[in-house]
C-alpha cells in the first residue's frame, strides 16, 4: 500500500512516528560519532573548563572576577581599572594579561568582550577543546552538517510530497502536516546547533556530578581567596551569584552577568570567528538541548538568573 | 633534597568537598581513594563520572562495611556489589578493614575490632579468599583503631595482623594513625608496634588525625576521627616506615570533615612527602 494514499489523519500519525524515528536516529548517529571515553581533561586550566561550560562570556567573567579578587583590577563607576601600578607585577596567565593590559585605560564590559587580543586568547581555548574532542572541530561540523542534511531531507521530503499530492487533489487541510514538519525540523536544528560534542557534554556533566555534594554554586569570588580550586569550582559550576560585600560586587555581577551589557549574546563574545557554534549564547551556557543544565540547582551558573 | 622511591605516591581520600582542590592540583596529587559503599547504588551516569575521574588520576577503592575480620562468612551480596563497582570503575586496587561490622543479624554501624584469636585469623583468611574469588582480586587489609582491647583475644595486634597477612597473601594497608592511637591508648610504644608488623607487605598507608577524649576511669583515649590534622607523631612513624620498608608506598591522607582550605591539606601532603623522604634517606645512608 502506498502511504501517500493514506487519508490525512492516518498519514499524519504515520509521519509523526517517522519524524520521531528520524530525530532519534539523528541523535544516536551523532552520539556515536562524537562519544568516546572521557579523556584526561585540561583541569589545570580552569579557563578551558569555563569555556566548555559557557563560552567566551564565562571565561571573561571568571577572569575579571579573579583579577579583581587578586587586586589586579578594581571597579570605578562602571569601568574596570588597574589597581596595581603598571610595571609592578603582571598576572601570568595569558588571558589575564590581556585583560590587565586592556584595563590600562578604564574599560567598560563591552571593551573587554570586543578586544582583539582577548578574542584571540579565547579562540585558543576553543581550538584546544576541539583537539580534545570536547568541542566540534571543522571535520566534526562537516559530519554534523551532512547528517543534518540527510535528516532534514528525510523529514521534509515526505511532507512536501504529501502536501503536493493533497493540493493536487484539491485538499487544503495540510496545516497540521506542515506544523509537524516544522517541529521535527526545529528539533533537528537544535541537535545540529549543540555547542559541545557529546563527549564535551559528558565531561561537563561528569565534573558537575563529581562536585555534586556541594549543591550550590561556587563561593563568592570577591573575598580575596581566589585559589586554584575555587577557580576550577567556578569554572565547572559557575561563580556564586551572591554579591560580595565590597562595593565592586554588584557592579561586576550586573556588568558581566547581564546579557545586555555585551557578554550575554554570542555575537559579542570572543572567538566567534572560529565556527558557527563557537560562542555561547545566554541560553547555551546552560547547555543547548537542555541536557546538561542542572546539577542539583548548582550546575548552570552561566544563565545569570 | 628529597629522595622518594620511584613508585611512592601521595593522595587524598576522595570527598566531594575536596573535588575541586584535588582536580585543580593534579600536579601534586598522585592518587585518590574512593569509599566503595558511597557508590554501590550509583547509576549509569554516576559510574561514568567515576570513570572520568579515573581517567584523570589513579583511583583506589576502599570498603568500609564488608566486615572481613570475622568468623562469620562475609555476605556474598556485598561482595557482588563490590565486584560490580570494581568492574564499572576499574580501580587500581581495593582494600577493606580488618574489622567486623555485624553480628547475629545486627549491623553495628561501626568498624569493630574482633577478638584477636586463631579463629578470627582463620575467618578473616576465609573471607579474604571469598573476596578474591568473587571480585577477582585480593583486597589490601587495613588495621583499625579501637578504644577497647578486644575481649577474648589470645594474640597481640601485630601478631594477629601478621597471621592474617601471611595466611591470606593480602597486602597491608597500614593506617599509621590507627596504629598510633592503639599504641598510646594501650600503653605501647608506637615504634615498637610498627616494627612488629609485616612491613614487607605494606603497600599503602593511611594518615589522618584525631583528638583526645575522656575514657573510662579518667583515662584519656585518642580517638581517630579524620577531622583533624595528621599529628607530628604520625609523620614520624611514616619516616620510620620509609626507613624500614623500601618498597614503593601509596600514601593517602584521610579527611572526613572540618575541611580546611585546600592549601592546608596540600601542606599536609607535602609534610608526608618530606617525612617519607627522610626515612628513605636514612635507609640509604
Amino acid at each position: 500500500m502506498n502511504p501517500f494514499d493514506l487519508p490525512g489523519p492516518e498519514f499524519l500519525a504515520l509521519y509523526s512516528i517517522f519524524c520521531l524515528a528520524v530525530t532519534i536516529g539523528h541523535r544516536v548517529l551523532r552520539a556515536l560519532s562524537e562519544s568516546r571515553v572521557v579523556p584526561r581533561l585540561p583541569l589545570d586550566d580552569p579557563y578551558q573548563i569555563a569555556w566548555l561550560r559557557g563560552g567566551a562570556r564565562e571565561v571573561v567573567r571568571i577572569a575579571v572576577l579573579s583579577l579583581v579578587d587578586r587586586h589586579y583590577l578594581e571597579v570605578l563607576g562602571t569601568k574596570l581599572v588597574r589597581r596595581v601600578a603598571s610595571g609592578v607585577k603582571q598576572p601570568r596567565q595569558r588571558l589575564e594579561r590581556a585583560i590587565y593590559a586592556l584595563a590600562e585605560n578604564p574599560a567598560e564590559a563591552e571593551d573587554i568582550y570586543a578586544d582583539a587580543s582577548i578574542r584571540a586568547v579565547c579562540a585558543g581555548y576553543q581550538r584546544q577543546l576541539a583537539q580534545a574532542g570536547l568541542m566540534p572541530d571543522a571535520d566534526l561540523l562537516r559530519k554534523r552538517r551532512f547528517l543534518y542534511a540527510i535528516a532534514l531531507a528525510l523529514v521534509l521530503g515526505p511532507a512536501s510530497a504529501k502536501m503536493a499530492l493533497a493540493l493536487a487533489r484539491g485538499h487544503w487541510n495540510i496545516a497540521f502536516l506542515g506544523i509537524a514538519a516544522i517541529i521535527a525540523n526545529y528539533i533537528l536544528w537544535r541537535q545540529f546547533q549543540q555547542e559541545r560534542t557529546y563527549l564535551g557534554e559528558a565531561a561537563l556533566s561528569d565534573l558537575r556530578l563529581l562536585f555534586s555534594r556541594r549543591r550550590r554554586r561556587a563561593k563568592p569570588l570577591l573575598r580575596r581567596k581566589m585559589t586554584g580550586d575555587e577557580m576550577l569550582r567556578s569554572a565547572v559550576l559557575g561563580p556564586d551569584d551572591q554579591p560580595a560585600t565590597d562595593g565592586s560586587g554588584w557592579w561586576l555581577f550586573n556588568m558581566l552577568w547581564n546579557s545586555d551589557s555585551g557578554g550575554g549574546s554570542g555575537s559579542s563574545g570572543c572567538g566567534s570567528s572560529s565556527s558557527t557554534t563557537s560562542c555561547s549564547s545566554g541560553s547555551s551556557s546552560c547547555g543547548s538541548g537542555g541536557s546538561s543544565c542542572g546539577g542539583g540547582g548548582g550546575g548552570c551558573g552561566g544563565c545569570g538568573s | 633534597m628529597r629522595q622518594l622511591s620511584a613508585g611512592d605516591r601521595f593522595g587524598f581520600g576522595w570527598r566531594p568537598e575536596l573535588a575541586a582542590g584535588i582536580l585543580a592540583h593534579l600536579d601534586r596529587v598522585d592518587v585518590v581513594e574512593l569509599i566503595a559503599e558511597d557508590h554501590f547504588g550509583a547509576g549509569r551516569t554516576a559510574l561514568r563520572a567515576l570513570r572520568t575521574l579515573s581517567a584523570q588520576l589513579p583511583v583506589l577503592l576502599h570498603g568500609v562495611a564488608l566486615g572481613l575480620a570475622s568468623t562469620v562468612p562475609v555476605e556474598t551480596r556485598r561482595l557482588d556489589r563490590m565486584a560490580r563497582l570494581i568492574e564499572a570503575i576499574g580501580p587500581e586496587s581495593w582494600s577493606e578493614h580488618l574489622a567486623f561490622t555485624r553480628g547475629g543479624g545486627v549491623e553495628i554501624g561501626h568498624l569493630a575490632a574482633p577478638p584477636r584469636s586463631a579463629a578470627s585469623v582463620e575467618g578473616a583468611c576465609r573471607n579474604l579468599d571469598a573476596a578474591r574469588r568473587i571480585t577477582g582480586s585480593l583486597p589490601s587489609v587495613e588495621n583499625i583503631a579501637t578504644l577497647i582491647d578486644p575481649p577474648a583475644s589470645t594474640m597481640g595486634e601485630a601478631a594477629w595482623i601478621d597471621a592474617i597477612i601471611r595466611g591470606s597473601g593480602a597486602l597491608l594497608l597500614l593506617d599509621l594513625h590507627n596504629l598510633y592511637a592503639n599504641a598510646v591508648n594501650f600503653g605501647q610504644d608506637p615504634r615498637q608496634l610498627l616494627r612488629r608488623l609485616p612491613l614487607d607487605r605494606v603497600g599503602m598507608v593511611h594518615l589522618s588525625g584525631g583528638h583526645w577524649i575522656e575514657g573510662p576511669m579518667g583515662a584519656r583515649r585518642l580517638l581517630d576521627d579524620h577531622i583533624h590534622d595528621v599529628p607530628p607523631e604520625v609523620f614520624e612513624l611514616l619516616t620510620e616506615l620509609g626507613r624500614l620498608a623500601p618498597q614503593p608506598l601509596t600514601i593517602i591522607i584521610e579527611r572526613d570533615g572540618h575541611y580546611p582550605g585546600f592549601a592546608h591539606l596540600l601542606a599536609q601532603l607535602d609534610a608526608a612527602r618530606a617525612a617519607l623522604a627522610l626515612g628513605r634517606q636514612a635507609a640509604a645512608a
